[in-house]
Order: C-alpha cells, then sequence, then structure tokens
C-alpha cells in the first residue's frame, strides 16, 4: 500500500486490513483497524437569514492494540502508513507504561450482521443547493404558523465505516442521515422548537418542523412568571429525549465505574414506573443510530435497557463484559469526549403509551407542559440529583386542557423519582435528535407526578 | 503544510471568493484515563487538517478536509465558495468582516518541559499516586469510584488570510480530571474538579494533583460526615473563587458574546439578556468588575491572536456594575460596527472559529477573607460547588454548593449540605457589597457551537459578599 495518494474506496477497502497487519507484526494479539469516512453538510440560520453553510470531507482511521491484559486505542486524522507505522510504535511504548487490567479479547469472527433497512438514501450525499431549498421551507411554514423570526440548523450526514480485526471480524456499512433542529420567536420570551430527523429523504420533513415550531412560538406569547411547586408535569419528546439520554448513559458500565451512573447497583430492579420500557435498538430499520455491527466488530442487538420499569441490560464493550464477567452488547462506541472506545446506547426507542397528548393533560388535570429545555447537570450523578431548565413553549395545564404559556421555572428533582412516577405516554412518538439530545430517541409525551419544580429569586 | 495553506487561500480568491482564510490546525497528544486503579484504552489523539473559510455574495461558507493533497483542499475550498454562493439568496443582509486582518506572527507557548519528553511512564505514575493518596487515606466514607482523566496536547495553528495576514501559533496544555464518589451510612457524595494550564510537563509538577485529590478526598468525607440543612431564611453569603468563576463565565462571559446578542446562537447555545444597545447597562454594584483576558501568562485560555488573525487583548466586560463591551469577532464587530477584540477561536480543523471566552474572572478588591465575614451575623460560606446552571439568556442561574459553611457572627461554622443558590444574574450581581484580595483560577471546558465546540478556559476571581439571599430559590 502505498503512502500518497489514495482513494476513499482504497482507504476503506485496505487500511483496516493494514492497521491489523502491522499490529499483529508489532505484537499486539488483539488488532482492530478501522476507518470512517464522513461526508456532512450544515447549514445554520438566525434570523430567518442563513449565517454559514459548512462542508465536511474528513477521514478518521481507529487503531486498537490488545495485548490481553493490557490495551490501548489512537484515533488519526492521517491515512499514510508512516504515520500508521509511527503511532503503532508509539502505542506499543505506551501500553508498557499501563498497569494491567482484567484479561480481554475482541470477538471472534466472522460474523453475519442483519441487513437494517433504511438507513441509507444515496440522494442524501448529492443534496447541496437543495439544503437551502429545505431551510427557506421551514422558515416560511413557520412564519406563516405566526412566529416572526426564525433560526436553526439543518445537517446532511453521509458515513462510510469499514472495520477489520484481528479475529476475524470484517464489516463495514454505509449510512445516510438528515436532520433539521429549528427555534422559532415570537418575542424573546416566547418560542417554540421544531425537529426533524431521518435517515432518508422520504421521511423528512422541514415544512412540518417549521410548523411545530412557529405554532408554538405564537402560543407561548406573553408568558407569565410561572410558580415553584410539585407539578404533574406532560413533557414533550426533546425535554423527555433529554432525560432518557441521560438514564441510556447511565446504563453503560463505563458510567457505572467511573460514577457518571444513577443505575450502577440496580441491574434487576424496579427502577421506573411500568409506563417505561425503553429499548436501545441498534437493529431498527429507518433509525437514526442504528447500526449492524459497533467499533469492535460486534453484531449490533436489541438491548431493552429498562422493561416494564426494571433495569435489565448493563450496556458493554468487549473489556467492560470481561470484568464484569460477561459477553458484549454490541454497543462498543468510539467516543470523542473520552477519546476511546466505551460501551453506550446509540438507538433509544421508548415504547407508546395509550393516550394522546390531550389526554395526558386531562389526566394532569392541574400542572405543566414542557415542551423543551438545557443544561441538565447532576448534583450527584449516583443518587440522581439533577436540575435542567426548560426553555421554548411551556405552559400550565388547568382543568385538564392547555392553559397560559409561562416561563422562567426550573426542574430541580432526582432521576430515578421521576422515572417511577411516570404514570402515562401517549400513542404518538417521534425522532428526536439535537444539540440536547445527541443520542437518537423514538418516544412519545410523557406525564410525571410530583415534580420538584424552582425558580430564581429575583 | 504553509503552502497547502496559502494555496488554499490563493483558490478561494482566484474562484472569486470577497473575503477568504484557511488554518492549518494540528492537535496532537496523548490521553491517560485510569478508573479505580485500572487503565481505561485511551490513547493518542491525532487530528490535523486544514479548514477553509470564505465570503462569496455577502454569505459565509466553511468546509474543512483532512486529506493533505492540493487536489482534496482545492475541492474543499470549491466546496465553501460554491456552497456560500448558492446559500447567498437567504442572506438577509450581506455578512461582512470589520477592520483589516494583515498581521505576519509566529508566537508560541514554550514549554520547560516539552510534552512529548514525560515519559508515559511518569505520567502514569502520577494517576497512580493519586489512585494510592485517595484508597490508603483513613476516610468516613468509601470511595467507591475514582475516575482521573490525565491528557496532553498541543495545538498547533497556522493562519493565512486573503488580506495578508501569516500567523503560526503553537501551545501546549495540561489538563487533568476527576470524578470521586464517596459512600458511607450517611448517603453519597460526589466531587469533580479540573485543571488546567497552557505549558509543558512542569505544569503537572506545580499540581501535585495527588496531594489535591486526596484533600478532595478528605474534605468530601468530612462533609458527608457532617452537613447539616442549610438555613432557608434570608442570610448574607461568601462565595469562594471556584463559584465566582463559574458565576463570572456563565452569567457575564457567555451573555456578553456579541454572536449570542445577535442571535446566531439562538437555536443551540441561546441568546442573551442583553441587547446591543445596553452598553452602560447597570447590572451589578460597584464591586464588580469583569474581564476576560486571553493573555493571561500560562492560562488555560492562552492565545496571542485569535482565528481571524486579531491579536489577543484584556476585554472589561462589566466595569464598576456597569455593562462595558462584548465579545466580538470580525463578523459580529462589523454588525455592530465596532472592531473585533480577538474573540475568534476554534477548537480543531474541523471545527468554525466562533466567539469565545479565553480567561474569565472577577477583578479583586481589596477585603482580606476575615474582613468579609466579619460583619456577616447569619450567613453561608459556599467555597466550591457541583451542580450548576442558567437558561439560554443567561438571566436565571443555580449553583448548588459542595464544601459550605454556616457564617455566625463573623464565624465560619459548620458544614452545611447543598446549599442552593438561584438567582437572576442582576440579582446576583446586585447584591454583591465586598470582594476580596484573594485571587484563583479554574480550568473550564466550555461548550457552544454546532458541532460543540470545548474550548479551553479558566475562570476565576476573588471571594465576594452577597447581601440578603434566600437560598434554595424563591420561597
Amino acid at each position: 500500500m502505498q503512502s500518497t495518494v489514495q482513494t476513499t474506496q482504497s482507504i476503506l477497502q485496505d487500511l483496516p486490513r493494514e492497521i491489523v497487519k502491522r499490529g499483529l507484526k508489532a505484537g499486539a494479539t488483539d488488532v482492530m483497524g478501522q476507518v470512517e469516512v464522513e461526508k456532512r453538510r450544515m447549514v445554520r440560520f438566525s434570523n430567518n437569514s442563513i449565517t454559514v453553510v459548512k462542508t465536511w470531507d474528513v477521514v478518521s482511521p481507529v487503531i486498537y492494540l490488545g495485548f490481553g491484559t493490557r490495551s490501548i486505542a489512537s484515533r488519526l486524522s492521517d491515512t499514510s502508513t508512516t504515520t500508521i507505522d509511527k503511532t503503532i510504535s508509539q502505542m506499543l511504548s505506551a501500553v508498557k507504561a499501563l498497569p494491567e487490567a482484567v484479561e480481554s479479547h475482541l470477538s471472534k469472527g466472522p460474523f453475519q450482521y442483519k441487513q437494517i433497512s433504511g438507513i441509507h438514501d444515496s440522494k442524501i450525499p448529492q443534496l447541496e443547493g437543495e439544503l437551502t431549498d429545505y431551510v427557506e421551507s421551514a422558515i416560511n411554514s413557520s412564519l406563516d404558523a405566526g412566529s416572526k423570526r426564525v433560526s436553526g440548523v439543518l445537517s446532511s450526514y453521509h458515513w462510510r465505516k469499514s472495520l477489520n480485526t484481528s479475529t476475524g471480524i470484517e464489516a463495514s456499512t454505509e449510512q445516510t442521515m438528515i436532520e433539521l433542529s429549528m427555534r422559532s420567536f415570537t418575542e424573546d420570551d416566547a418560542s417554540g422548537q421544531g425537529i426533524s430527523v431521518s435517515t432518508t429523504l422520504k421521511d423528512f420533513d422541514p415544512t412540518k418542523a417549521g410548523e411545530e415550531s412557529g405554532s408554538f412560538a405564537k402560543t407561548s406569547l406573553k408568558p407569565e412568571h410561572g410558580k415553584e411547586g410539585k407539578y404533574s408535569v406532560v413533557f414533550g419528546p426533546s425535554i423527555f429525549g433529554n432525560l432518557i439520554n441521560s438514564v441510556a448513559f447511565s446504563a453503560s458500565a463505563f458510567a457505572v465505574e467511573a460514577g457518571f451512573s444513577f443505575l450502577g447497583d440496580k441491574l434487576g430492579q424496579k427502577v421506573a414506573s411500568e409506563q417505561l420500557t425503553l429499548t436501545d435498538d441498534r437493529l431498527r430499520a429507518n433509525a437514526p443510530g442504528a447500526m449492524a455491527f459497533d467499533d469492535e466488530g460486534h453484531p449490533s442487538r436489541v438491548n431493552p435497557l429498562i422493561e416494564k420499569g426494571t433495569f435489565k441490560t448493563l450496556v458493554h464493550d468487549s473489556r467492560t463484559a470481561a470484568k464484569f464477567k460477561t459477553s458484549p452488547t454490541g454497543n462498543a462506541v468510539w467516543d470523542s469526549d473520552f477519546g476511546m472506545i466505551i460501551p453506550t446506547p446509540t438507538c433509544l426507542v421508548a415504547e407508546p403509551g395509550n393516550m394522546t397528548r390531550e389526554e395526558l393533560f386531562e389526566e394532569a388535570g392541574d400542572g405543566l407542559y414542557i415542551t423543551n429545555n438545557w443544561y441538565t447537570r447532576f448534583q450527584n450523578y449516583q443518587t440522581g440529583d439533577f436540575s435542567t431548565i426548560p426553555r421554548d413553549a411551556m405552559f400550565l395545564i388547568e382543568n385538564g386542557r392547555l392553559g397560559r404559556p409561562v416561563k422562567g421555572l426550573r426542574v430541580s428533582d432526582n432521576i430515578l423519582r421521576m422515572l417511577q412516577s411516570i404514570r402515562n405516554a401517549s400513542k404518538e412518538r417521534k425522532w428526536i435528535r439535537w444539540w440536547e439530545v445527541s443520542i437518537p430517541s423514538y418516544l412519545g409525551h410523557f406525564l410525571v407526578d410530583q415534580v420538584g419544580i424552582t425558580k430564581s429569586t429575583s | 503544510m504553509e503552502d497547502l495553506v496559502k494555496y488554499a487561500v490563493s483558490t478561494a480568491t482566484s474562484l472569486g471568493a470577497q473575503y477568504a482564510e484557511a488554518r492549518f490546525q494540528r492537535n496532537e497528544g496523548l490521553r491517560l484515563v485510569f478508573k479505580n486503579g485500572v487503565p481505561d484504552p485511551a490513547g493518542f489523539v491525532k487530528k490535523s487538517g486544514i479548514a477553509t473559510r470564505v465570503l462569496a455574495n455577502g454569505a459565509l461558507g466553511f468546509a474543512c478536509t483532512n486529506t493533505m493533497t492540493r487536489e482534496s483542499v482545492r475541492s474543499s475550498v470549491e466546496s465553501a465558495y460554491r456552497t456560500a454562493k448558492m446559500s447567498a439568496r437567504l442572506v438577509k443582509s450581506p455578512i461582512k468582516m470589520a477592520g483589516i486582518s494583515n498581521t505576519t506572527a509566529n508566537w508560541a507557548v514554550k514549554p520547560q518541559i516539552p510534552l512529548e519528553d514525560a515519559s508515559v511512564e511518569e505520567q502514569m505514575e502520577v494517576l497512580k499516586e493519586t489512585e494510592k493518596a485517595v484508597t490508603s487515606a483513613p476516610l468516613n466514607m468509601k470511595l467507591v469510584a475514582r475516575f482521573f482523566d490525565l491528557m496532553g496536547e498541543t495545538e498547533e495553528k497556522i493562519f493565512v488570510n486573503s488580506e495578508g495576514a501569516m500567523i503560526h501559533g503553537t501551545v501546549p496544555r495540561l489538563r487533568f480530571f476527576t470524578l470521586l464518589t464517596g459512600v458511607s451510612d450517611k448517603g453519597s457524595i460526589q466531587r469533580w474538579y479540573t485543571k488546567g494550564q497552557s505549558g509543558g510537563w512542569e505544569v503537572m509538577k506545580q499540581w501535585n494533583v495527588a496531594e489535591a485529590t486526596l484533600d478532595e478526598a478528605k474534605m468530601m468525607s468530612e462533609i458527608l460526615e457532617k452537613a447539616e440543612k442549610p438555613p432557608r431564611d434570608e442570610v448574607d453569603m461568601v462565595l469562594g473563587s471556584e463559584i465566582v468563576g463559574i458565576i463570572c463565565h456563565e452569567s457575564c462571559g457567555h451573555p456578553q458574546e456579541a454572536d449570542r446578542i445577535l442571535g446566531r446562537e439562538a437555536a443551540q447555545a441561546g441568546e442573551s439578556y442583553l441587547k446591543p444597545n445596553m452598553i452602560g447597562f447597570k447590572v451589578g454594584s460597584e464591586h464588580v468588575t469583569v474581564v476576560d483576558d486571553p493573555t493571561l501568562p500560562n492560562s488555560y485560555g492562552y492565545y496571542d491572536y485569535d482565528d481571524e488573525g486579531v491579536k489577543a487583548r484584556r476585554r472589561v466586560l462589566i466595569d464598576h456594575g456597569k455593562i462595558a463591551g462584548f465579545l466580538h469577532n470580525r463578523e459580529t464587530a462589523a454588525e455592530l460596527n465596532t472592531d473585533s477584540n480577538a474573540s475568534s477561536r476554534s477548537v480543531g480543523f474541523d471545527r468554525e472559529p466562533i466567539v469565545r471566552m479565553a480567561n474569565t474572572y472577577m477583578e479583586p478588591g481589596d477585603h482580606s477573607f476575615e474582613e468579609l465575614l466579619e460583619d456577616v451575623h447569619h450567613g453561608v460560606f459556599m467555597k466550591t460547588f457541583m451542580e450548576w446552571n442558567i437558561d439560554d439568556k443567561r438571566y436565571n442561574e443555580r449553583y448548588v454548593g459542595h464544601e459550605a459553611y454556616l457564617i455566625e457572627n463573623g464565624e465560619v461554622k459548620n458544614f452545611v449540605r447543598n446549599p442552593t443558590l438561584e438567582i437572576t444574574t442582576p440579582g446576583l450581581y446586585g447584591s454583591v457589597d465586598a470582594a476580596g484580595k484573594d485571587m484563583m483560577f479554574d480550568a473550564g471546558t466550555c461548550g457552544k457551537g454546532d458541532p460543540s465546540q470545548g474550548a479551553p478556559v479558566y475562570e476565576g476571581g476573588p471571594s465576594i459578599r452577597l447581601r440578603r439571599i434566600r437560598l434554595g430559590g424563591a420561597a
């Protein structure tokens, strides 16, 4: 293999194999070579005007070397064999300095991976000027719904990934996604969010996202200052998606060991009401976040995280599985924040309830409807004490109906207590993914009792 | 590499770009993660590539590639130019860059001990010593989880633009993060903290991480054992530097980022309670002066030139209680008819430069710590925090104390558990009636942008005193 000009196709085909060959030659017992090629476009807009269009054309090789009780991984930008060799040499020196951990090995392949339908649309990588058209139709539909100014981000993704291991695994995938997250305003304190996320163009609906966003902005006009207290709260899919992202990360063996989990010692225990069934469905058709294999080449599977309120699955990669004396769950994922492969769910699906959103309002009687949030922070990850800040449209629920818009409140509670107080969920669900919901989540509205709500002193 | 960066700019101008800039950025380092005495498989992160920004027909295009060939760079630049032009019909007001950026400079933070000279054994030894220190100490709790994350990284940038700027900058940085979890029959307690500086391995020798982490573990144990419920009636408060730093970052630095004020971050990180015409608005007492300064030597947010080639400088954000200025890049400065104050930063070749803080802090006052306490008859001293958040206009904020004490008649007394300061920004700054002479900085990673960019920053200040505060938010 030459270290100079390489085509994308040859990088995807040959580089993982080269990494494995070189890693084995260097003495590693378990080697994984991976390459991800990402082409991505993003149109950002604010005040009804496009602020920037961005394009990414990025190739990222990953090298994993295992030596039984020691392992190390690195992510690079350079695909040249010179750099690969130099990095492997550096990794060899580094790994010798590491203390021993529990012996672990990559899964033995080859595997037959499930073909997941609807996760690639060949039209999405071709989008360029059309992205501006989508933004225009989203802005216009929001303005038509009554908003005055609109901001947001539209992104199209095209990933190709291939992976080889020294244990006989060969895997490759090509996936696409398009997502729009927007926020419309009628005044500074009256705003609404709209989201459309899909792996294919046919299910992408910027107009509907615009209508939703604009409609929330209009109906939340002139909000009153809300009052602190305990409320029955109907959470919209965006805010509940943010909360179940925390639940999902808590279900990672990595998070449990590091202290980032409130589910650590609760496997098999009731952690939520029977109304919550949450699955990491990495094999789901047409699902953002679905993938047939994980970043160790292990086949993905459908992992029930919480089943009718009971915590069922702690997700693992090969190392945490060895440590916990169990099997990998197909959740090894390169995590840029931690700079390594960790086990984490990637495709969350919450089972629907049996009510419409309006029936949830009726069920709540008097309470709050919170559509969106940001800035979730934990006082203690282990106990689940946290707070988060509603943003965009928020309303009182009065006599079982949507009431006056309110502002200035904060959810200050314990997440386990909240999960145990889920009374019902809506029948209708939608895909959520945006700045504050990084793991794609398919869910509806949730009614939770006795939620702690606080507010600032002046 | 310089030639390739220049090639990107010349390609853009030859295509017809009104303005073009290209930045080669390399972020390279070693990350070691140690969890409960066992290493995780982190390793080397080597990220590099070229980013180009162009103005075409008044629209802004950004493109990046990490394939370092002329063909790939040309294709990337063409993409930035083409997509900018395509979007121009939806750009309401042409985007402009304020002033001229045509400086030639070469700057570097020179480490005493280059990061690459610190062997992995030596780095690992720090984590082992820290683990040993906290696990062998007699504590009134079991330290059930210890998470240590050590990252040494060198960032190199070569910036060229179509106005003649050519700037080469290099900064090594070291960062240590820990999360500790303690459990006893009294319950559970957690503490995270971050240390970060620009410089080489010598920084680690100054930090004494093992001792600092042991001190944190001992404090957790004391709090868990002894802390009582905080008062709910009206109290005076003394806040420690750590909390003053996060306050300055969240409720001064962020709302005074001009891109937020103009709405550019509305759908993600949010907007601001401030408007462009609010320079001079009284937000706090005369004791409150907040500054952002990227030029603090060895600081975590240090830089000499920003990512638009503008010379770094000290910026006064609040001057004796009044809004004194905003953080600008060249784009926001043009829109508000002023000059950039060098706030444009990008954390990687694959990220757009946007308005960022660097090192944000409150200026010290003239009180000793004892003087801050002496006429507080009934109060709370909140020294450190765990949970915090603030709304996306940066108006309603909350800080939940970690190490906190009751103050009675001018003396620090018993621990109090998780006192909650939930207050508005003017309410907080308006309550400050004295600032201490002490001064301390903490390192942080500031999140903003889409895709998100975690920027290294300092947050700091003196201890301050607040009058007539009701803990736990509105009663």
